[in-house]
């Protein structure tokens, strides 16, 4: 009995105050089935859809017609750990870094295609210093990262790492149901804190097409395609 | 007899949800069955890591024990704990049932502190002396000094010697003297000619890990357990020996199930926080707006024109734009006043725990709004129309630090912080914004704690608050609750006192299952000069009492002190949750002067001295030690002209003290903060009025310190 009105009141507890000051969370997006084969892990699926269904790939490749007749540059953005999967719009330029946004407010920030902050995550990456997009492109030799981030008592935390570039080779990727063709470069990290990968696709005009790039300490990398230029 | 306490119901949620918290660090030591680091039911020399917390819960046989164990600093640890002990009286009762041999089960408050004197080396051990019920009514009184020594990486010995309680099996002799016999009067007073006198004995045992999760404990106690075993029989106590295994289910839980003396299976639980970290790691919350720079005045002078300043309605239109931009903060912008190339804004903040966040924000909603000729950001948070700091930044820093690597510090740098004083001249006031009306519903519960006839009362319902700002600073609000689980149940009598009935009797008012006004006053907030404020509230201004209350407070933005004084006229309310005066007629006056001193390592003192509610005459001293991140846990302690006879059980007035930011478990910023006010026993003297939104509390964080502490936030 006692336990039955304390798991009563402990869910009374996790219900938010509604009040006259309401929250404007913006708008979601109607792309389930995209997100779900981006996100979803095979252990823990968000969305249970089938790439190669032609019904699925017809719905993709209508949704992209879609977002290429809006005229918007699109960037799609996940992180498995976060259950994070959406699309970002710009934002903002300031100087050489892109602000991308979503439409709840969560934003990352690029420098030529390489991840430098987020925003609106929790767990955000807050400043970073990196190696530049052309460096990266070049596949060898050793760069120096350094991440900014605030602690559980945002406190200032600051992790070094000592990078090396290898070259993987062409690959076809495929985004959002367009053929890429890009060479990939691997950006491997190490540091007192531990060691990490950061992957690169650039396409034939130097763009990254495709990331997968270090965010925050325990979250998995920050996975990035550029849908529409 | 109400010999009850009442506190908000948050702990046991919280910890809870902390149990499911990813791992953040290796835990150091486990709290024993008394929820002090220890091996079963003996203590160690172990410690908990540096402010954590740990909330334990510990059976076996009839002994139940909860107890909350924080360490103070990383050598110094207390410990506060409820225990209960059933069968007290089956040996007696049958047959005789009259008075104090009626109930079935004995329950006792004990406060513990241990300190580590030698921490461990390569080849010493760590070594901690240690007090058990210290204060209390003494049956739990023991004290020890105690050794634990790592041996490779999984296994550690501990051997220590107890006195006291902890000296009552297997003595060796009085090595300090004998032991006086305890004159604990009405209980709560320090027994120090007792500590480490009369017969000490040796207790000691083995840890082993077997795994990161698994460990296998032994010990041999030192405890005799005379009083539950031998003279009331409530467990048979065969053997000095308990074994025990744990399981750690990850830093935050623990599990152990324990045979002991050879008798009696025990199990123990224990929630471990860091108030230090937050579980989720940063704060969430909407991303915030890019800075957007402005066009060099090389490439376009057009933009840097100043001519729209003669434009009448130029600052109300920018007030708009501002409010537009911050919209989905929650923020809005109170004034704004602008003199050559300088801006003034002035917000009132909902939201953002951090106030260096929420002036962040507000810096780059100015970037975004306001013209280019605009270069110097003054930024000034306000709260019930009181200004604390004035935060002045450039805007050419903020555009040029957005994405600079550490930008945080390297802004800082750039920043000044000083007292707000007055608004620039021509300062535009938001008109929209007032009158306001807000309100809110939502959850709401108390508990009732340690009333002997029920340790574990509580009450859920709902909250409505309600307020109407006629202008800045000038509020009328209120509170009404509503139980939907029944109101609690008193049983017994009222204990004789020589004090008026003002806390004594608190349970009363929480019995109602109707509607009851929590709080409903008037406030006028006014800034009296720079760095001085003033409030003065009539109405119901808390649960039992209603009347006038009038405060002052001296809170130099840089510094790290601070003074207030504050007078009430108050009598005392019905317990019925209505408007009424009538049961107790009772009448005070009472007030306090106050000092606030920051000792910038992470601990505040404050200092009260007046007239307690009882009409009592004295002081309370409370130590805090407080986190970045908004939590604060201290204890306090109140000595006034009541003698203890007349203060009865616990013969003064101390407790423990918790603020607790909500933003700490939700991980999304809020400014609620919970306060867990944790006392032995509740009582009549040194009870002071409880006011909503004090100065100190209105102020909270908009000082040069507050916004410093959380300045990471600022680009957040």
């Amino acid at each position: 009995m006692k336990r039955g009105i304390l798991g009563a009141v402990l869910g009374l507890m996790t219900l938010a105050a509604c009040g006259s000051d309401g929250v404007d969370n913006g708008v979601g997006l109607p792309t389930k089935v995209v997100l779900g084969l981006l996100v979803g892990s095979k252990s823990r699926p968000v969305v249970t859809a089938d790439p190669h269904d032609p019904a699925v790939k017809a719905g993709i490749l209508a949704y992209r017609a879609q977002l290429e007749a809006d005229g918007q540059p699109i960037l799609l953005a996940s992180n498995q750990v976060l259950k994070y999967g959406t699309l970002h719009a710009p934002f903002g330029q300031n100087g050489d870094v892109l602000t991308w946004s979503s439409t709840g407010y969560q934003t990352i920030a690029l420098r030529g295609g390489i991840l430098i902050a987020t925003r609106g995550f929790g767990p955000d990456l807050m400043s970073a210093v990196a190696p530049d997009a052309a460096t990266i492109a070049r596949a060898t030799g050793a760069t120096r990262r350094t991440y900014h981030y605030l602690d559980g008592a945002d406190q200032p935390q600051r992790l070094e790492f000592i990078c090396s570039l290898r070259n993987d080779g062409p690959r076809t990727i495929e985004v959002l149901a367009k053929l890429h063709a890009t060479h990939k470069v691997t950006e491997s990290c190490s540091g007192p804190s531990g060691s990490f990968e950061n992957e690169y696709w650039f396409d034939s005009g130097l763009i990254i097409r495709q990331s997968s790039q270090r965010m925050a300490p325990g979250l998995d990398n920050l996975f990035m395609q550029r849908v529409v230029d | 007899m109400t010999r009850a306490l009442i506190v908000t119901a948050k702990l046991v949620a919280l910890a809870t949800v902390l149990a499911a918290s990813p791992a953040t660090a290796q835990m150091s030591a486990a709290p024993n069955l008394s929820g002090v680091a220890g091996l079963i039911d003996m203590p160690s020399a172990g410690a908990l890591p540096d402010g954590w917390m740990g909330l334990t819960h510990g059976q076996f046989g009839p002994i139940s024990r909860n107890a909350l164990t924080y360490q103070i600093t990383p050598r110094l640890s207390g410990s506060f704990r409820y225990i209960g002990i059933r069968k007290w009286n089956d040996r007696f009762c049958p047959p005789d049932c009259a008075g104090a041999n009626g109930f079935d089960t004995y329950y006792d408050r004990n406060f513990d502190l241990s300190y580590r004197l030698l921490n461990e080396g390569t080849y010493l051990p760590a070594v901690t002396i240690g007090l058990q019920d210290f204060v209390g009514t003494g049956l739990n009184m023991g004290e020890y000094i105690v050794a634990t020594k790592s041996i490779g990486p999984r296994l550690r010995v501990t051997a220590g010697l107890g006195f006291g309680r902890l000296g009552s099996y297997g003595g060796i002799g009085s090595p300090f003297g004998e032991r006086p016999d305890i004159d604990f009067g009405r209980g709560g007073l320090v027994n120090f000619q007792q500590w480490f006198r009369g017969p000490a004995a040796p207790f000691g045992g083995l840890e082993y890990q077997i795994s990161d999760k698994w460990s296998v404990k032994a010990e041999y106690s030192s405890d005799a357990y005379d009083m539950e075993s031998r003279r009331r029989g409530t467990f048979d106590r065969r053997t000095p020996y308990n074994f025990g295994v744990e399981y750690q289910r990850n830093p935050h839980m623990r599990l152990g199930a324990y045979a002991l003396h050879g008798s009696e299976i025990g199990v123990s639980l224990t929630i471990l926080i860091n108030p230090d970290q937050r579980p989720a790691g940063g704060m969430g919350g909407v991303g915030p707006t890019p800075i957007k720079p402005r066009l060099s005045f090389a490439s376009s002078p057009g933009l840097y024109t100043t001519s729209w300043l003669t434009q009448p309605d130029a600052r109300a239109v920018l007030i708009r734009s501002l409010n537009v931009n911050l919209k989905r903060e929650k923020i809005v912008v109170e004034s704004l006043g602008v003199t050559g190339d300088r801006a003034q804004v002035r917000f009132r903040n909902a939201v953002y725990d951090a106030s260096a966040q929420a002036v962040g924000r507000v810096a780059r909603a100015m970037a975004l709004s306001l013209p280019a000729s605009i270069e110097t950001f003054e930024i000034v948070p306000v709260s019930n129309g009181l200004a604390g700091a004035k935060v002045t930044v450039q805007r050419r820093d903020l555009e040029r630090l957005e994405f600079a690597p550490d930008g945080g510090a390297l802004l800082r740098a750039q920043t000044t912080i000083s007292p707000a004083g007055p608004p620039l001249p021509d300062t535009t006031r938001n008109q929209e914004l007032y009158p306001k009306f807000s309100w809110s519903v939502g959850p709401w519960a108390q508990t009732m704690l340690f009333n002997p006839d029920e340790p574990f009362q509580l009450i859920a319902g709902a909250e409505l608050k309600a307020r109407y700002e006629f202008a800045p600073g000038l509020v009328i609000a209120g509170s009404v609750t509503q139980p939907l689980t029944g109101g609690f149940r008193i049983r017994g009598g009222n204990d004789p006192s020589p004090l008026p009935p003002v806390r004594r009797q608190s349970a009363a008012y929480f019995t109602s299952d109707g509607p009851t006004v929590d709080a409903l006053t008037a406030s006028w907030y006014t800034q009296l000069g720079p760095e001085l404020y003033g409030r003065v509230s009539v109405g119901y201004l808390e649960r039992m009492f209603g009347g006038v209350s009038a405060e002052m407070l001296y809170k130099p933005v840089n510094r790290r002190w601070a003074l207030g004084a504050e007078v009430n006229y108050v009598a005392q309310r019905d317990t019925d949750g209505g408007f009424g005066f009538g049961d107790y007629d009772y009448q005070v006056a009472t007030g306090h002067v106050s000092g606030y001193y920051d000792f910038g390592n992470g601990f505040e003192a404050q200092v009260d001295l007046g007239r307690y509610l009882a009409g009592d005459v004295g002081g309370t001293f409370t130590l805090m030690r407080y986190f970045e991140n908004g939590w604060k846990i201290g204890a306090f302690a109140t000595l006034t002209n009541v003698s203890p006879e007349d203060f009865g059980e616990g013969s003064f007035d101390k407790g423990i003290k918790m603020e607790i930011p909500l933003s700490f478990f939700s991980g999304h910023p809020s400014r609620s903060v919970r306060n867990i006010v944790l006392r032995p026993i509740g009582r009549d003297g040194g009870a002071r009025l409880q006011v909503n939104d004090r100065l100190r509390e209105t102020l909270r964080s908009y000082d040069a310190a507050g916004l410093d502490a959380q300045w990471g936030r600022f680009w957040k």
